[in-house]
């Protein structure tokens, strides 16, 4: 049974999520529109303007080699701004999820791990926070003025608050999932024979939960993650349609549908190129998610 | 094989119950007094559910008893108390258990290597490079070696697996080991290697083990003296021989009765049980076993019988203890 060769469970997952067709392309397209992303200066560089010029001059142009997806109401470069965009986008979705998955992690940790009064204090809170109407609460504080919140006049209108602000929103209301997948999973793991094993050791509660709980717990949360990340994006797409999410001039996909709406029958190409990007996202990280999943199953074990 | 030596762990009134949902209460260890003798291997045997392994890991200070006190090593905790910080590791080096499902008792994501050595790394023994040569000793002692220490459980069989976990319980060299079926869970071949690893290891260790188990065969290759538990008590404990040549208690008999056996009927008392041992929740008036029981009288369903002793430290709890002629006619 003992190969040659030592696989960690965590190298196992990973040679089976390379079988996985599906889930490796939207991981490959995933990657490229990163790197694209992060390309953008170098892109904005080489085409010779940036992405928030204005040329009324040139408004509504089509693909030249100056632009090659055209332009938009003002004259600005699409590809250009839907790369920045993109960044924005991508990073709310990677830097939301993760904030949301931490905090999940650390409340149904706890929440399983000590049981009891504990868990029920939680997870009534949890509950809670599931029961509130999700879209009006996040149009109150998307409406809170931050300069009364002890923020300093220059910060509060920084160009980047918006972006900050929605992070903070999402990983305030999306931990929820994550804390229940969390304390289900702890509350099968801690009556584990293992754990058991460590607990007639005398290891503390600390210790065992960081190292027998936690990395056991791994798979199912970055799944979760994967899951989660294509929804955040779909959120701060929502959130900039109704004017809450990124706001001009900075770029997000989801404002530039919403700038895009008034021309919908003059220039289609403005909603259908960031539409297309948040579809093309969305879908892969929940192929990629699904393709952890079956890799990370322990059932598929050989 | 060890005579009466000096008690190296003992439970005194020893209860340990659960709250059920709904108010219930269900008493799985009901004011059990038991000794453990330095040396020798102690089985522990029942059906399920006769709180056999509450008891062990009670023992094992895995579970909270809810009155009575345990006694490991010279060291005691009553019900309810706590004790200073260095009592308590005391405690936890001085008993390890060994689990049932070997599959379960290893942390899949830890190395062989990290399984073994967290004894150490918790108790500080020795340095880094000290611990590893520890880990590699106990390995050998198990018969695993070197190569294993930076393998995974999953690349081992459930028999290779269990003996990563001895070689993890013997790590702290606690003075009394408890086995809760340590066997139950792997095929028939691989259950004798295991059992001699045990037997082995108990001569080169001077170990001492309660040893749970349901399969008769097993308990008597493996130990000194047997207690037989039914419904959370203790309805009789003797040496290997008198529980097996001479079982006093019906329930005994009737355990005994149950282990198939083609070669012959010699040896046969008692009859197959019928029926499920009635729940802990709701134990039955007077004698637990009086409705399973084909001796019951009326003072078995009315008053509950107390240990009494028969030949040597041979002792039953039972009004009717049998006696040689009804072992030799079997109902």
């Amino acid at each position: 049974m003992a190969s040659a060769t030592t696989k960690s469970p965590t190298q196992l997952a990973l040679q089976r999520f390379r079988g996985h067709r599906l889930a490796l392309a939207s991981a490959a397209l995933l990657a490229l529109l990163v790197t694209a992303v992060i390309c953008a200066p170098l892109i904005e560089w080489l085409l010779g303007h940036s992405a928030n010029q204005v040329d009324l001059y040139n408004r509504l142009a089509p693909p030249s080699w100056l632009h090659p997806l055209g332009t938009d109401e003002l004259g600005r470069d699409t590809l250009l701004r839907l790369l920045y965009g993109g960044r924005v986008s991508l990073l709310t979705g990677l830097v939301a999820a993760v904030a949301a998955a931490t905090l999940g992690t650390f409340i149904g940790l706890c929440a399983g791990y000590f049981s009891g009064r504990t868990d029920t204090v939680l997870m009534r809170f949890t509950d809670s926070v599931i029961a509130l109407p999700l879209l009006p609460l996040l149009i109150v504080l998307a409406a809170i003025d931050l300069t009364k919140l002890g923020l300093s006049e220059q910060l509060a209108n920084a160009e980047s608050v918006s972006l900050y602000r929605i992070i903070v929103i999402v990983a305030l209301t999306g931990w929820t999932t994550v804390a229940r997948l969390v304390r289900g999973a702890t509350l099968s793991l801690r009556e584990r024979e293992f754990v058991l094993a460590a607990r007639g050791l005398g290891a503390s509660h600390g210790l065992i939960m960081r190292r027998h709980i936690l990395p056991n717990l791994l798979s199912p949360i970055i799944v979760a993650v994967t899951l989660s990340i294509g929804s955040v994006i779909l959120l701060e797409s929502v959130l900039s349609f109704l004017g809450l999410g990124i706001q001009p001039p900075l770029a997000s996909w989801g404002n530039m549908l919403t700038n895009a709406q008034q021309l919908i029958w003059e220039a289609p190409q403005l909603a259908i190129y960031p539409g297309l990007l948040i579809f093309i996202t969305v879908i892969c990280c929940n192929f990629v998610g699904d393709g952890l999943q079956d890799a990370f199953d322990p059932k598929a074990e050989s | 094989m060890s005579s009466a030596g000096d008690t190296i762990a003992a439970a005194h009134q020893l209860s340990v119950g659960f709250a059920l949902p709904g108010g219930q209460r269900l008493t799985a260890v009901n004011n059990i007094n038991l000794e453990i003798r330095r040396g020798e291997t102690l089985a522990l045997v029942g059906e399920s559910g006769c709180g056999k392994s509450t008891l062990g890991r009670t023992l094992a200070l895995l579970q909270a008893p809810t009155t009575g006190t345990i006694t490991v090593g010279g060291q005691s905790i009553a019900a309810g108390s706590r004790l200073p910080q260095a009592a308590r590791r005391a405690l936890y080096e001085n008993v390890q258990m060994i689990f049932q499902d070997p599959v379960a008792a290893l942390n899949p994501r830890q190395t062989v290597g990290a399984i073994v050595g967290e004894p150490l790394e918790l108790f500080c023994r020795g340095s880094r490079a000290e611990r590893q040569q520890q880990v590699v000793a106990l390995l050998e002692a198990v018969g695993l070696g070197h190569d294993d220490l930076v393998r995974y459980p999953h690349q081992f069989s459930g028999g290779q697996r269990q003996r990563i976990a001895i070689a993890r319980a013997l790590a702290l060299q606690p003075q009394l080991i408890v086995a809760d079926e340590p066997v139950s869970a792997l095929d028939i071949s691989v259950q004798s290697q295991i059992l001699n690893l045990f037997n082995e290891l108990k001569q080169q260790h001077q170990l001492t083990y309660l040893f749970i188990s349901h399969d008769m065969a097993v308990v008597k290759t493996m130990a000194d003296r047997v207690a037989v538990m039914y419904l959370g008590e203790i309805v009789e404990l003797g040496s290997r021989e008198q529980i097996f040549a001479q079982p006093a208690h019906p329930y005994t008999a009737a355990l005994l009765a149950s282990v198939p056996d083609i070669s012959s009927r010699k040896g046969k008392f008692g009859r197959i049980l019928s029926g499920d041992p009635p729940s802990p929740a709701q134990p039955p008036t007077g004698c637990a076993f009086h409705p399973r029981c084909g001796y019951a009288s009326e003072r078995c369903r009315s008053e509950r019988p107390q240990q009494q002793l028969l030949a040597g430290d041979h002792r039953v709890a039972c009004h009717h203890p049998l006696r040689q002629a009804d072992r030799e006619q079997p109902l």
